[in-house]
């Protein structure tokens, strides 16, 4: 009974995995990290902020929070400009600078 | 035998013919059977001459010929009263009443039937065929004197000059036959060559008028179709005034040529007045060329046409120039509330952009009632998603502004639509805050956050109100 229940259990945590990494896979970045010291990001779809290192891509709908003293800097795809997120440990959208590219 | 059917040099015969008829002429009162019958055979003799081939027919000689037939038909009436005489004497008290006709006569002398000089009988009825010419021609000339009005009103064109001047020309020789002398001689001219009952002759002038009649009158009203072609050839001249200026510039290198399309636009409602399809394109060219006023009064016209585009139009024109209870009640016009309820009702993109605009208004002027009339409109009117959210979210942001409660809903519908704007976000927070709600308040400060952007002003002024909102809550703890 318990082989019963686990199976189907597993199969859709196992699915809800890959469909989530397939659902990043499928958005296109709209930055990438260019330099981060103690910067952090809040993706869509988690509740907790984690850290984020360089070269890292930022998506639409992600937060990015940079403690006082840190420093985060990242640079948009659609225009390469970079922008400095201002070290105040506030949230700040990646969309509000880098807007994602009309298709 | 009197008759002479030999066929004599034609100088020969018009001599014999001028002496008859100086002898019918000199004998006036003594006029006598034989008189006459002497001036019809030597007539006779100078047709006989004419068919002949071989006969010289210079045009002077021609010329007196015409010139001793009016004499002859001059004296038609001498002639038949001579006739009724001379019938008096001769026939016995039982037929006395009884008038020769040379027609008769002309049986005898085995003539041909439709020499008119053996016609000279009186001629009866004529003055009803020539009432109804003068009346066919009295009515072509009016009708006329209307197209060329309507052609040559601001500068004759190519099709006006042909318009005009083909039934004029046809309508002065109708008339001109009718009423003139000369026209008259003309005619007769004609009629004599074409060899025509001389009896029928009013009634042909008459049928000829009648036809020009026909004629001017299928012009006259052909003249809205006339005018249909003009728009038509405006809209080649404005590269079809449906496109607009983008696409009208850049589609088959197409220049437009406004002040050609404004002049044939004209024309076509000098043409037609009523032609509303030229009425709001001159009012599409009005609007380009900044003549709003001009825009506004053709566009008036082309929706009392029928043009319903241009109800939306007159709205569009006077939200643009931030009439906006003016701009209200032209879209009202087409946005009609009643039909809002009818299954499968849809305004379309265009309208509900311009409802849109317009409610935006009312909110900003704090005039809430008449943004949600519309709004509420626009929402239960398109199925288009992105209308739907826009109007879901301002909707939303009205009921914000009122602080009521429903704005939570209406804004959480608009993020079931889309979840990555942040309008709705950014007002759902404002919703939360409002009802005491900090925990919903700040997830949805913080979506906001995510997915706005700062090119948008509105999202932008809300990130600017999301980070004090998460300063404040962070330094609250």
């Amino acid at each position: 009974m318990k082989t019963n229940l686990s199976i189907p259990l597993v199969l859709t945590l196992a699915l809800t995995m890959v469909n989530g990494e397939i659902l990043l896979a499928q958005k296109q970045p709209i930055a990438q990290v260019i330099e981060s010291q103690g910067m952090k990001v809040k993706r869509e779809q988690n509740s907790e902020y984690k850290d984020i290192k360089v070269q890292d891509n930022l998506y639409l709908g992600d937060l990015l929070r940079v403690p006082k003293g840190g420093k985060g800097v990242i640079q948009c795809t659609n225009n390469s400009t970079t922008w400095t997120v201002p070290d105040d440990d506030l949230p700040r959208g990646v969309a509000n600078t880098c807007s994602p590219r009309k298709s | 035998m009197i008759k002479t059917v030999d066929t004599p040099s034609l100088n020969w015969a018009i001599e014999e013919y001028e002496n008859a008829i100086k002898a019918l002429e000199t004998a006036d009162h003594g006029l006598s059977a034989q008189h006459i019958l002497k001036v019809l055979t030597a007539r006779d003799a100078v047709q006989a001459a004419i068919n002949q081939k071989k006969q010289p027919n210079s045009d002077a000689l021609i010329k007196r010929i015409k010139q001793l037939d009016t004499r002859l038909e001059n004296k038609a009436d001498s002639i038949n009263r001579a006739m009724k005489i001379a019938a008096r004497l001769e026939e016995k008290a039982d037929s006395i009443n009884r008038a020769i006709k040379l027609a008769d006569w002309q049986t005898i002398l085995n003539s041909p039937k439709k020499d008119w000089w053996w016609l000279l009988d009186p001629i009866t009825a004529n003055w009803l065929w020539r009432f109804l010419s003068l009346v066919f021609v009295t009515i072509s000339l009016s009708l006329i004197i209307d197209i060329s009005a309507k052609f040559f009103q601001g500068g004759p064109d190519t099709t006006g000059v042909f318009a005009v001047i083909v039934p004029s020309v046809l309508t002065l020789l109708a008339g001109g036959g009718a009423l003139t002398k000369p026209g008259q001689e003309g005619m007769e001219y004609i009629l004599t060559s074409l060899k025509f009952d001389r009896n029928s002759w009013d009634k042909l002038i008459c049928l000829f008028s009648a036809i020009v009649l026909a004629i001017v009158v299928f012009i006259w009203f052909s003249l809205p179709s006339v005018a249909n072609s003009y728009v038509h050839w405006g809209d080649q001249a404005y590269c079809q005034a449906e496109i607009n200026q983008d696409e009208r510039t850049g589609n088959n290198n197409c220049l437009p040529k406004i002040d050609k399309a404004e002049s044939r636009y004209q024309r076509a409602i000098i043409l037609n007045s009523g032609n509303a399809k030229a009425h709001y394109k001159l009012g599409k060219i009005y609007q380009e060329t900044e003549d709003f006023e001009q825009a506004i009064s053709h566009y008036k016209i082309a929706a009392k046409g029928g043009i319903d585009k241009a109800y939306y139009d007159l709205a569009n024109l006077y939200f643009d120039r931030h009439d906006y209870p003016q701009s209200d009640r032209w879209l009202r016009k087409v946005v009609k509330p009643l039909e809002s309820n009818k299954q499968g009702y849809e305004i379309t993109k265009q309208h509900l952009n311009l409802l849109q605009k317009l409610a935006r208004t009312y909110l900003e002027q704090k005039e809430y009632p008449q943004a949600i009339y519309w709004l509420t409109l626009g929402r239960d009117a398109t199925k288009d998603n992105e209308i739907r959210y826009n109007v879901l979210k301002l909707l939303g942001w009205v009921y914000v502004k009122q602080q009521r409660y429903d704005a939570i809903s209406i804004l959480q519908d608009a993020i079931k639509i889309d979840r990555e704007k942040a309008s709705a976000y950014c007002l759902l927070a404002q919703a939360w805050e409002q009802q005491g709600n900090s925990k919903e308040a700040k997830t949805n400060w913080e979506q906001c956050l995510a997915y706005s952007n700062q090119s948008d002003p509105d999202e932008d002024k809300w990130n600017v109100l999301a980070n004090q909102y998460l300063k404040h809550r962070g330094e609250q703890g």
